[in-house]
């Protein structure tokens, strides 16, 4: 998991880097914006960018070297959890990134009461694994939903007065 | 101030209350929640609700920590130590009422400094130019980093990505469009209330459902008169609240560090300074509950100190804060007391009231809090993801803004795996447009980066923050990283 993460975070901030670099070089080359200037928008940025380079040349080098020469890291690898279990747990992320970002989209064609409702029991039951039957989950999640999802209504269109999806 | 104001403070410190006793759900969790549904209230009504959440969010964390081994929040880290044994020893009660009891002397103990003190150091801060609040942001986000659970370099990176993040729109003194590329949806930034609640609350929805750890909780029942003080207790305790609260709230006040290294740093204090314990600590003394409940109560008045003074947020929770007074229209800095001085008494009437609901809500409704400890993790995960979304929607009305959340989630996660703290991300992107603004101002009124650069040691005021800076970054560093994050070894619960 360590491993596989700390590659995800290094590649994230790897891009953050290249779109700075990417948006300063397109000011100073397509725009002519002066970098030295005293008005100039990008010299803050600038100077974010050459410190978050230092940054994550240093963090990379740290992990490289980690890696390499510690033998406690080396250990720990040893005992690391078995890789299948490592994608298991990226695919449970995964999955309920995407039920959260079909509910997101689904939720204007769908009443804020009739989307949460379903998104509430789908996520409850396919999380609720150590009920075995089928029916007893569902009757529970759907009872759970019945009960919460008016309630959320109610707070929040009620109480807070705000604007529902 | 109406009585619906006061019901507010009352009810958020229910909310707080509850919310911090949860393990996985924090203060700043619960306060973002609250930002997110009141930003369209009224700001009294808003602030009142916020402020009793803080209140209630802190103490809250010690519940969790007396009975089930597990801190709420950060700043109840340090109750472990002899809450739980305490709970093993059968004085579950009692440490309950303990802690619930110092937590009003602290924090009305900083409120008080708050208030006295508050004037003084925005009189002085009136003097501040650019170079300096410049010099205190820097100060502000890289505390934070160096204080991070992560390694240091992680920390730093962390607050970059933030600085990076804040920049997203529009350049606030020429008004030209940065690292939009050519998005529409990008031009007017990412609001922070958004990255909040993804980095904060869509992260730990995440980090719940991979972990597959449940909650052993307590099924004993407290009688009323079990979680009153008992004045046996509270006069062994009153030389390690005295001292905490001033630790707590020194703490509190100083950029970076919050009620969680206050507690720990006071209780680090009182193991040393206590020759006779009740019991020896980590075996349930009730100076160990005590101490780190003290603290971290008063360091809400330091912390708000600062916020109020400087505008300067000290931790995630402030940041949090100064994140919403900005919604609200409310501006903290040197000018504060002068502009807005029926504010400033205002946030500290909040604040007393959410300390004292905390403290009966807290004693009439531990039974009932116990119980909804015991909500399973397959009802949580949904019910945080649908709050995370209507909060993360009621801002703008927008789709686009909970798609971001998400992302922002799925981010927070991946950082906080890989060992990247998420708190300087937020912490700069709220910090980093005032940072940016007074370094360019700065800049302007210099002429050059190398007279920018002799001014921070030609002027007085800013050569005194930079030695300030230089200091506490390496007490901070040396010291207090040190007793915070190599405290006391617990047990692991056999049960």
């Amino acid at each position: 998991m360590e491993k596989t993460t700390r590659l995800l975070a290094n590649i994230l901030t790897i891009a953050v880097l290249m779109a700075m670099l990417f948006n300063i070089a397109e000011f100073i080359f397509v725009k002519n914006v002066k970098l030295f200037s005293v008005d100039s928008p990008i010299i803050f940025p600038f100077l974010v960018l050459l410190v978050l380079a230092v940054l994550i040349g240093t963090n990379i080098a740290n992990e490289t070297k980690i890696k390499r020469y510690d033998v406690k890291s080396i250990e720990e690898n040893l005992q690391m959890k078995p890789k299948e279990d490592v994608i298991k747990q990226f695919e449970i992320v995964v999955l309920f990134t995407a039920i959260n970002i079909i509910f997101v989209l689904l939720l204007p064609y769908f009443h804020f009461l009739v989307g949460s409702f379903i998104f509430m029991v789908l996520e409850m039951i396919l999380l609720n694994t150590n009920i075995k039957s089928f029916i007893r989950r569902f009757t529970l999640a759907g009872i759970a939903g019945l009960i919460t999802v008016p309630a959320l209504y109610f707070v929040f269109n009620g109480v807070f007065q705000i604007m529902l999806p | 101030m109406t009585i619906i104001t006061v019901l507010y403070v009352m009810i958020g410190s229910i909310i707080g209350l509850i919310m911090g006793a949860m393990p996985g759900l924090t203060v700043t969790m619960t306060v973002v929640l609250i930002v997110s549904l009141t930003f369209g209230w009224p700001m009294q009504q808003a602030l009142a609700f916020i402020l009793g959440a803080f209140a209630g969010g802190v103490s809250g964390g010690a519940l969790s920590a007396i009975t089930m081994n597990i801190p709420g929040t950060a700043a109840a880290v340090a109750t472990i130590f002899d809450g739980y044994p305490l709970n093993k020893k059968g004085e579950a009660g009692n440490a309950i009422g303990l802690s619930l009891f110092v937590n009003v002397i602290g924090g009305m103990f900083g409120i008080l400094l708050l208030g006295v003190l508050g004037p003084v150091i925005c009189n002085f801060a009136l003097k501040f130019g650019s170079q300096e609040y410049f010099l205190i942001t820097i100060w502000g986000l890289s505390l934070v980093a160096v204080l991070s659970k992560g390694n240091l370099v992680k920390g730093l990176i962390s607050g970059l990505v933030g600085l990076f993040i804040g920049m997203i729109g529009m350049d606030p003194i020429t008004g030209k469009m940065r690292f939009t590329f050519g998005i529409d949806l990008l031009s007017g930034g990412i609001h922070y209330v958004v990255a909040m609640i993804g980095l904060f609350e869509m992260k730990e929805v995440f980090s719940l459902l991979t972990s597959k750890q449940g909650f052993a909780v307590s099924t004993q029942r407290y009688k009323l008169k079990d979680l009153l003080p008992k004045f046996n207790i509270i006069k062994r305790c009153i030389k390690p609240m005295s001292w905490s609260a001033i630790i707590g709230w020194i703490i509190g006040v100083l950029p970076g560090t919050g009620g969680d290294i206050g507690a720990l740093v006071a209780y680090g204090f009182t193991k040393q300074l206590v020759r006779k314990p009740s019991r020896p600590f980590g075996e349930g003394a009730y100076e160990g509950v005590a101490a780190p409940e003290t603290a971290n109560k008063a360091a809400i008045g330091g912390a708000v100190t600062t916020l109020l003074t400087l505008g300067i947020p000290g931790d995630s929770v402030t940041a949090v804060i100064l994140g919403s007074f900005y919604l609200h229209g409310l501006i903290p800095g040197p000018n504060f007391m002068s502009q807005s001085p029926e504010y400033f008494r205002l946030i500290i009437i909040f604040l007393v009231i959410g300390m004292i609901s905390t403290y009966v809500f807290g004693i009439l409704g531990s039974n009932l809090m116990l119980k909804m400890l015991r909500l399973p993790i397959w009802f949580l995960i949904p019910f945080i993801s649908i709050l995370c979304i209507t909060g993360s929607f009621a801002l703008q009305n927008s789709v686009s803004d909970i798609l971001f959340m998400i992302g922002f989630g799925v981010i927070g996660f991946i950082f906080e795996r890989a060992g990247y703290p998420v708190s300087p991300i937020i912490l700069a992107i709220i910090l980093g447009p005032i940072m940016e603004l007074n370094f360019r101002q700065a800049l302007i009124n210099t002429g050059s980066i190398s007279s920018l650069l002799a001014s921070f040691i030609l002027r007085p005021i800013s050569l005194g923050i930079l030695i300030i800076i230089i200091g506490s970054f390496v007490f901070q560093a040396m010291f207090l990283k040190k007793v915070a994050f190599e405290p006391e070894k617990v047990e692991p619960d056999s049960k």
